[in-house]
């Protein structure tokens, strides 16, 4: 959890002076009743809410928990299918040139110790120089290797159910930062372009089905939300630091100047903001819609966004 | 969490996740500081327990929307300084400060003051009267640095100004305080 700082600037002795008095003023308490009132409101709320998480978790066996499940094989799946579309640096030919015996027999630990580095590094070195596209031929052994994988449990059909259980575990990855969620969704992209062709040649084949059927939606909303990132991040490095300088500070002059043409809407009531919002959006302004509808998350914690404007968001 | 203490930011959270102690806890801290910085700015304790039962309020309902992004504190008192901003609008001014303040002030008994010097109550009726006599932005400024120790960044973050519209506030507020505390 992201721990706040604390105040920078602490009171200086004149403050402090004042302070001292201001303190000493009587200003009253709320009452024991109006404690009391307050106090039970927070814990109807809970008991309210008590129902929906039961709800929630009780989907969890057939929902939520299967839903998991699925995510955690389809990333499996697609991690070693991203491996297997790779070929083996030609400086480390220890795996090919190994006979066959050794082959199966080590295969598994030497796969992770030998070619970590080298995806790490090709990862690293992604946004700098593009890598040539893998060659085509180990597309070849993608079908048959995958097979093996662990199937990703019960009927496909019950996919488009799974994501409804858990907004909550969707509200925890939004928040997380967007390198990583990049990252990965970078690489269910690149696989997505590198597998979809062998798999939909093999048609038929149960794990392209299965991954297929659980992947489509999860897929999609990493994408959208990696295609969010990636608007909000600075652009790839093309001129070197110096092109990056001025990307960022064009990036940032543009937002200062958004944040600064929306201001005006913050002295509105929350009502009339929200409606100013949707004013921007049907005129086609949604750069403006957008840095309003942050300053008003901003200004206004405690409000909920409607629904048509979260879209807005990324949410 | 045996053993830690958890901060404000934390026990917002746990409430979110169904812990109702948590906001027990961050209610008993907070209730006293933001009563407080309600009266001195409504002056009528009736209307700050309306405004402070509201703020609370949506504190519960927006539990599950909360992330500390920010100081609980920050995100609590810009909840209040929204409720009291509505406030004003709803009334569409602000009360003017009362005719007879300072006549009120005045009768306020000090026996054991002698002449000529301040006493501890003496400051404290001259305070009041010259926070009273604040500009409303001036007034929750300092009541906010003053009395809840906030940083200018979090007073700008809290009352929607720029840092620098904060320490012009300020300035002017702690100018005025001190001329009418020494006069």
């Amino acid at each position: 959890m992201t721990t706040p700082l604390p105040p920078i600037d602490p009171l200086d002795a004149d403050e402090l002076e004042l302070a001292r008095v201001l303190r000493a003023l009587p200003g009253g308490e709320p009452s024991a009743a109006l404690d009391a009132k307050i106090l039970r409101a927070s814990q109807d709320a809970l008991a309210r809410e008590a129902p929906r998480r039961r709800l929630l978790w009780a989907g969890g066996s057939s929902g939520a928990l299967w839903g998991i499940g699925s995510a955690a094989a389809a990333i499996l799946a697609v991690g070693i299918g991203w491996r297997l579309t790779t070929p083996p640096d030609s400086n480390l030919p220890v795996p090919r040139a190994l006979p066959t015996v050794v082959d199966s027999a080590s295969d598994q630990e030497a796969m992770p110790v030998e070619f970590k580095p080298q995806d790490q590094a090709r990862r690293e070195d992604a946004p700098a120089a593009a890598p040539p596209p893998p060659p085509p031929e180990p597309k070849q052994e993608l079908p048959k290797r995958s097979v093996a994988l662990p199937p990703p449990a019960p009927a496909p059909a019950a996919a488009p159910a799974a994501p409804e259980p858990f907004p909550q575990a969707e509200e925890f990855r939004a928040s997380e930062p967007a390198p990583a969620s990049v990252t990965e969704a970078d690489a269910a992209r690149e696989m997505d372009t590198t597998v979809a062709a062998p798999a939909a040649a093999a048609s038929g084949a149960v794990t392209r089905d299965a991954r297929e059927a659980y992947s489509e939606r999860q897929r999609d909303e990493v994408l959208g939300r990696a295609a969010e990132a990636a608007k909000a991040a600075p652009a790839p490095v093309v001129g070197g630091r110096d092109g990056l300088a001025a990307q960022n500070a064009a990036h940032e002059e543009t937002a200062a100047s958004l944040d600064k043409l929306v201001e005006p809407d913050a002295s509105l009531t929350a009502t009339a903001w929200l409606e100013r919002i949707r004013t921007r959006m049907k005129s086609g302004d949604a750069d403006g819609a957008r840095a309003s509808l942050r300053l008003f998350v901003q200004r206004h914690p405690d409000r909920a966004i409607p629904a048509d404007l979260r879209p807005l968001l990324g949410e | 969490m045996p053993g830690a203490e958890r901060t404000d930011e934390d026990l917002m959270l746990a409430y979110g996740a169904g812990d109702a102690t948590a906001f027990e806890e961050l209610y008993v801290k907070h209730r006293g500081p933001l009563f407080r910085f309600m009266v001195r700015q409504v002056r009528e304790h009736g209307t700050a327990e309306e405004l402070f039962q509201d703020v609370w309020q949506k504190v519960i309902g927006a539990r599950v929307r909360y992330r500390p992004d920010a100081k609980f504190t920050t995100w609590l008192y810009q909840i209040a300084h929204n409720r009291l901003t509505d406030h004003w609008r709803a009334q569409s001014h602000r009360p003017p400060i009362p005719e007879d303040a300072m006549e009120r002030a005045e009768r306020e008994p000090d026996p054991t003051t002698p002449e000529r010097q301040l006493s501890a109550f003496e400051e404290r009726r001259r305070l009041q009267l010259a926070l009273e006599q604040l500009p409303a932005d001036q007034r929750e400024t300092v009541l906010l640095r003053l009395e809840q120790d906030l940083s200018l960044e979090e007073i700008a973050a809290i009352t929607g100004v720029g840092r620098e519209t904060v320490k012009s506030r300020l300035r002017y507020a702690m100018d005025k305080l001190r001329q009418r505390m020494n006069p």
